[in-house]
């Protein structure tokens, strides 16, 4: 058994990894993502992926990205299925 | 002693161990290698058992430990190195970590971060979304300054000899912020149309993603920004500075490094003159760069970037003195002349008409004369671009037939491999290995070449391998007209009185400062280095720039760095950040060869918005920080600092705390739990993120959808009381922190349902059976029963596969909208390594073993060294700041034994 803590407990390359690569894309997706939500908002995660042929984790993260920059808002309440709805926030 | 103790760590422990020992009244010094104070505790929503906000927990004592009068806190610094003195005290070096931000300067106000153009995901909110690279850690952080994740300089950036920052423009196309990417390149190279269209982009190169395919197309994406903004503003939108200083600049030369030396001269406030002896600026760029490469126009638009600024370029002025030139009122001379004088052959027949220079015949079709080479046969000698340059205009013009004629093997050819396949695409015929003897005529006037075959021979002087005739090789071919493009050297004859010349004639200036042998006389360019890239010679320009003011303004030019740059990434690095990088292909689009051939039209076709959005996406990222400046653009504190670098200071120091917290077990290595492959798998610290007050999300959904999840498992000791992975201890808060998780849930989710898959429940502190039960009492099922497996049930809810101990073991299944995995906690062993001098024993679980712990708590193998909190073993947040306590006593009466010794 190792006695480096690292090394008996790695952590995962690959799961790191997709989280570096949805990160890394958030910005390029973003005007596509906007643009959705102005001409069609506001969506839940489940239609925006679907929207743009994209996974509904990545939508996930790529909306709060936005709601956390201040250029997307959530509703204030989920729907009847638990989704919120976002749609873009005011011009800042 | 500089310090009487120095606390590693300033997590809740660390924190409590320095203000205690501040309170007593001895020196701390308080180390803390992320960029804000805290630890794990000020990240938490709440305490168990009372429900306290962990923040307003946390918040007064860091504030406290940080603007205490006897701590002296260090964030964003790493203890490099401990080592005994020999008197009982430690002399220790403490590394401050480059933040590439003047904490004396920022404001919290996170400008920086909003305009960053990087993102990563955020370790501060468990990566469940992202962050910036420019960040301040978390909203209550102490300080609240903000700090730049910076890997080092992106290999395409490192490559630029004019310190263009590729991957910055690249960041910022992606977001479609073309208007800044090409400020981002003017910032760095006035001719960022010539650069986009005519480099050879050394970037391009070195780009890590090369080595794995798709990368983005560098120096395409340059000329993307230049049309776009060149469409936008025929005219440059600024003029000459306002401050106008009085010292006149005279530069010989309107090539690349005369134009970027005048550019960076005249922002600075230089009133630059510029000379030039052809009737229109551009040197080499306007003469012999065919049209296909660069129109003509765009080096028009280029140099308005530079005349803009108030700099006066005079045409048709040959300079013969530059020594005349200072005589005439200049304060300083750049000799920036270039390369235009063409080596000869020296074999018979060069005089004969139709053998003529490269330079010479691309110079012609330039300028406007008419040659018609329709059904002729041309061949061109030489293995360089201008030689290429002149086999495609040669094509361009109707030559029935062009031979490239190179002495040397086609891996030797220093022409770019781009533009030689582009040759060949075109039709142009390549002769390797064969060289001109002589030029043989008729009546005054090019019949044939006579050659002979050429064969590899050993390396000469230069390293480089030479050819040799081969005996009885000769051949005369007919052509009508041959074009030698064998090299090019200076004219600076009619300088020389000025100018220390080199044999090959180029110019002798020092390497580094580019300063002449007079010294208000300065030289850049192909004149120094000969022939060389576009880039090369404005990144000269710039460089003689730089050392002319400062030499102007009385600065020494010794020891004064040029442009520092942090140290290139590693591209191996880069690729084992990802298991895999995603891309999307896009192809750089070109006209048809026998469409490109019948004129001078640009043979490479531009990107349009969206192509060049999806080149740029496949960036990397190398750097991290990609260095597109917006955060310097946009803070109003003029905080950010590029040149920050990292610092050791060196303290003796009387005492050690290790307050450096512990590790959550990786989910992960719960194969059967499927961590990381389905998203609606989450750690409980994750969890403690959503429901904290400054959660990542604006409420409690599931990262997989985003829904509210309505029915939620928790799945205890997920990694820990598991001998199967290596960590058969119990964590101690893992049932706590589930039980707080439940409740708060059902407060912000009140229809939500919890179930809690458990061995046992171990709550033994005080208040912590009352929670047990009082979080039954809220309606949250608890079963009996080991988790063995969850797999995705469709919709992103989850089956979890368990064995039901109420119900005899049976084996059960249940849907989940959300699962919970209780991690255990491990050790953070890395402060074992600081001490150089002396082993820090860890237990067999990893954590800093404490010999005498019954009865002499804190004490460590190493006499004066002293450990507090998670450092020593899984704690809840009571028994940590207890174990301070006592770690700050025991290091109290360590000092003052010290200061008793003789």
């Amino acid at each position: 058994m190792s006695d480096n803590s690292r090394e008996r407990f790695p952590e995962s390359v690959a799961i790191h990894g997709r989280r570096r690569e949805t990160a890394r894309q958030e910005f390029t997706a973003r005007a596509r993502v906007l643009q959705l939500l102005a001409e069609r908002g506001p969506l839940t995660v489940p239609e925006t992926a679907r929207e743009l042929g994209i996974g509904e984790a990545e939508a996930n993260w790529w909306l709060m990205g936005y709601v956390r920059y201040g250029r997307v808002k959530a509703s204030e309440k989920p729907d009847e299925d638990g989704f919120y709805r976002y749609a873009l926030a005011e011009a800042r | 002693m500089d310090y009487d103790v120095m606390v590693v760590g300033a997590g809740i422990a660390g924190m409590e161990a320095a203000v205690s020992l501040g309170d007593m009244g001895y020196r701390v010094l308080l180390v803390e290698k992320e960029p804000s104070i805290g630890g794990k505790m000020i990240l938490l929503s709440k305490v168990f058992p009372t429900l306290d906000c962990a923040s307003c927990i946390s918040t007064p004592k860091m504030a406290q430990a940080a603007s205490h009068a006897n701590i002296d806190l260090r964030v964003f610094s790493e203890v490099r190195e401990v080592r005994r003195d020999g008197a009982g005290g430690f002399r220790v070096r403490v590394a401050r970590k480059p933040a590439f931000v003047d904490f004396a300067k920022c404001t919290g106000c996170q400008d920086c971060e909003k305009a960053c153009t990087v993102t990563v995901p955020d370790e501060y909110n468990e990566n469940l979304v992202s962050r910036r690279v420019a960040h301040i850690a978390f909203p209550q952080a102490v300080p609240k300054k903000a700090v730049l994740d910076r890997a080092g300089t992106s290999p395409c950036t490192f490559a630029c000899p004019a310190g263009i920052k590729a991957n910055g423009y690249i960041s910022l196309i992606r977001q479609g912020e073309f208007e800044r990417a090409f400020q981002l390149v003017l910032d760095d190279a006035p001719l960022v149309g010539t650069l986009g269209r005519a480099c050879y982009a050394p970037c391009q190169r070195e780009c890590t993603r090369e080595e794995i395919g798709e990368a983005p197309h560098i120096r395409h994406l340059k000329r993307f920004v230049a049309d776009w903004y060149y469409e936008r503003h025929p005219e440059p939108e600024y003029g000459a500075p306002e401050k106008r200083l009085d010292k006149r600049v005279a530069i010989v030369g309107s090539g690349p490094a005369g134009l970027s030396a005048a550019y960076f001269l005249a922002r600075r406030g230089y009133p630059v003159t510029v000379f030039e002896a052809d009737p229109e600026p551009g040197g080499m760029l306007r003469s012999s760069l065919p049209d296909y490469r660069l129109p003509k126009e765009v080096v028009d638009r280029d140099i308005r970037n530079v005349t803009a600024l108030g700099v006066e370029i005079r045409v048709n002025a040959p300079v013969d003195s530059l020594a005349g030139l200072r005589e005439q009122g200049f304060a300083a001379v750049l000799a920036a002349i270039g390369t235009p004088k063409p080596k000869k052959l020296l074999v018979p027949g060069e005089e004969l008409e139709g053998v003529v220079s490269g330079i010479e015949f691309l110079a012609e079709v330039l300028c406007g004369q008419k040659l018609d080479l329709a059904g002729k046969r041309v061949a061109v000698i030489g293995g360089g671009n201008v030689a290429i340059d002149a086999a495609r205009t040669a094509l361009r013009l109707g030559a029935a037939e062009v031979v490239l004629q190179y002495r040397r093997s086609r891996a030797e050819m220093p022409a770019s491999p781009e533009e030689l396949a582009a040759a060949e695409a075109e039709g142009v015929e390549l002769s390797l290995l064969s060289n001109p003897v002589a030029f043989e005529g008729e009546a005054g006037r090019l019949r044939r070449v006579r050659s002979v075959r050429m064969k590899p021979a050993e390396a000469g002087a230069d390293g480089r391998r030479r050819t040799v005739p081969v005996a009885g090789s000769e051949a005369a071919e007919a052509f009508d007209l041959a074009v030698v493009a064998i090299g090019l050297s200076a004219e600076a004859a009619a300088l020389r009185r000025d100018l220390p010349l080199a044999r090959d004639g180029s110019i002798q200036a020092d390497p580094c400062t580019l300063q002449a042998d007079r010294p208000w006389l300065f030289a850049a360019g192909d004149a120094v280095t000969g022939p060389a890239m576009i880039v090369q010679a404005m990144g000269l320009g710039k460089r003689a720039a730089f050392h002319m003011d400062r030499w102007l303004r009385g600065e020494a030019l010794d020891g004064a760095e040029f442009e520092p740059r942090l140290p290139v990434v590693d591209k191996d690095e880069v690729l084992a950040r990802q298991t895999e990088y995603p891309a999307r292909s896009v192809t750089k689009g070109e006209r048809l060869p026998q469409e490109r051939i019948k004129d001078f039209d640009e043979v490479e076709l531009p990107f349009s918005a969206d192509e060049a959005v999806a080149s740029a996406a496949n960036c990397l990222n190398c750097g991290i920080c990609s260095e597109c400046r917006e955060c310097q653009r946009v803070c109003p504190a003029d905080a950010i600092d590029f040149d920050q670098r990292e610092r050791i200071d060196e303290y003796a120091v009387s005492s050690v705390v290790v307050a450096t917290g512990f590790r959550l077990f990786p989910a992960e290595l719960m194969e059967t739990f499927g961590y990381g492959k389905y998203p609606n798998v989450i750690t409980a610290m994750q969890m403690d993120r959503l429901v904290a007050p400054t959660r990542p999300y604006n409420y409690v959904l599931r990262p997989g959808d985003g829904k509210a999840p309505a029915n939620i498992a928790y799945v205890f000791c997920t990694g820990s009381r598991d001998r199967t992975k290596n960590n058969p201890i119990c964590s101690r808060v893992c049932c706590m922190y589930s039980l707080k998780q439940a409740q708060l849930l059902l407060g912000a989710l009140p229809v939500a349902d919890v179930t809690i898959y458990h061995i046992d429940i171990r709550a033994f502190g005080k208040g912590y059976d009352e929670f047990f039960e009082q979080t039954k009492a809220m309606g949250v099922r608890f079963v009996k029963g080991k988790v063995a497996r969850i797999s995705e049930a469709g919709n992103g809810n989850l089956k979890v596969r368990y064995e039901d101990i109420d119900a005899g073991g049976a084996v059960q299944e249940a849907e989940h909208d959300l699962v919970v995995l209780s991690v255990g906690i491990v050790a953070h062993d890395e402060c074992r390594g600081l001490f150089a001098d002396a082993e820090l024993q860890l237990d067999e679980t990893l954590f800093v073993a404490q010999p005498g712990k019954q009865v002499d708590p804190a004490r460590t193998s190493i006499p004066g060294v002293f450990s507090a909190g998670t450092a020593t073993g899984p704690l809840d947040i009571p028994d940590s700041i207890l174990s301070a306590g006592a770690a700050a006593a025991q290091a109290a009466a360590y000092i003052e034994r010290m200061k008793r010794k003789p």
